[in-house]
């Protein structure tokens, strides 16, 4: 029993510290803020179902999240209903987060460069890269070689240094 | 023979101005998460997807022993600071080097004020040794690079020891995550102490 509370605890800590990073994450991978908190919520009830599995880190959870948001993506892809799942859960917080990035300009900028001014794989790599993983790491949880996440570390740095320009000069 | 133009290129600013302007995107997409999210509201779906109630949040019991948890970490952190001033003193190594350690140390004694103050939540703490851990890979980085410069030896020696000394410090940081994740309640020891208050 004492494991299983402290279990729980632990659960919640790891909520606690990972949730918001976890929903900036997948905006980054490229999600509006509604869908982000989404996935994120379907990642952690995997990752409750997986709790006390040694393979259960931060990287997992991400990885779990990134795979949900393309399978979203695919699905999204195939529908042509307006309301492609109704049964998600209710995205008001994810809505008022949207509207008050639309508030931030320098955010507003930054995500629109990210999301479309990158190609899905130099989203994807600045994704984990801001979020603190090495071109090991990356590579390693992508399936790629760290030499291919270094040059598509380059490139997105590259594309951002000239489509952040202007933000960069209009923000300081 | 007419001579070839000048072409002028677009316009750009340096990977260190768009890391200003990413790592202010991020705070404030934060900022914004902190805002609007529930996290009580968050847990009970997760627990009620699988037909459990959430355990209650820890109670700020044993005071005591909190006080010295929180202070053994705040003093193993301004330890980490005062290596990392050491190594961000300029000479040697690049500014850029130098600037990133400098800020590693600015994100330590940010996360060391906040957990003596008690004001610092679980996602800021975690979120300041992100950047901790990104500034000194970046620096590792940067110093690795200079190391293949035709430079003078000294000058490569005093290159070598900042790297290795950000190397041990990212090793360090290793420790310290552990010791946060302790502090916030996620450990795998029951002994564990409660979260600091938010």
């Amino acid at each position: 029993m004492l494991s299983e509370t402290v279990a729980n605890v632990d659960f919640v800590a790891f909520y606690d510290a990972e949730r918001r990073s976890l929903v900036r994450f997948v905006m980054f991978l490229g999600a509006d803020a509604g869908i982000a908190e989404d996935i994120a919520q379907t990642a952690f009830m995997r990752a409750f179902a997986a709790w006390n599995t040694s393979r259960l880190n931060r990287a997992w959870l991400r990885k779990v999240a990134q795979n949900e948001y393309f399978m979203h993506c695919r699905a999204a892809a195939r529908e042509t209903s307006l309301d492609a799942d109704p049964g998600r859960a209710d995205r008001r917080a994810g809505v008022s987060a949207a509207a008050a990035v639309e508030q931030q300009a320098v955010t507003r900028e930054v995500l629109a460069a990210v999301i479309t001014g990158l190609p899905p794989k130099q989203r994807q790599v600045m994704a984990w890269h801001w979020d603190g993983f090495s071109d090991g790491e990356i590579a390693a949880e992508l399936g790629d070689s760290a030499v291919a996440v270094r040059k598509n570390r380059n490139r997105a740095m590259k594309n951002l240094r000239r489509s952040l320009a202007h933000v960069g000069k209009e923000g300081k | 023979m007419s001579r070839r133009p000048w072409r002028i290129g677009a316009a750009r600013i340096t990977e260190d101005e768009v890391a200003t302007l990413v790592t202010r995107a991020r705070d404030d997409i934060a900022g914004i998460l902190d805002d609007v999210l529930d996290d009580e509201a968050g847990l009970a779906q997760v627990y009620a997807a699988y037909g459990r109630q959430p355990p209650l949040r820890a109670a700020a019991a044993a005071p005591a022993e909190e006080e010295s948890q929180v202070g053994l970490v705040c003093d193993r952190i301004a330890m980490l600071e005062t290596a990392l001033a050491e190594a961000a003193r300029p000479g040697g190594s690049s500014m850029r080097a130098s600037m990133y350690l400098e800020m590693a140390r600015g994100f330590l004694f940010e996360l060391r004020s906040g957990l003596a103050s008690r004001d610092l939540s679980a996602e800021d703490a975690f979120r300041l040794l992100n950047n901790v851990r990104h500034d000194l890979q970046e620096a590792g980085r940067l110093l690795r690079s200079e190391q293949r410069l035709p430079l003078p030896p000294p000058v490569l020696a005093g290159i070598g020891e900042k790297r290795e000394l950000t190397s041990e410090m990212t090793g360090q940081l290793a420790a310290l995550d552990e010791q946060v994740m302790r502090l916030f309640g996620r450990s795998d020891d029951p002994a564990a102490v409660p979260a600091p208050h938010r």
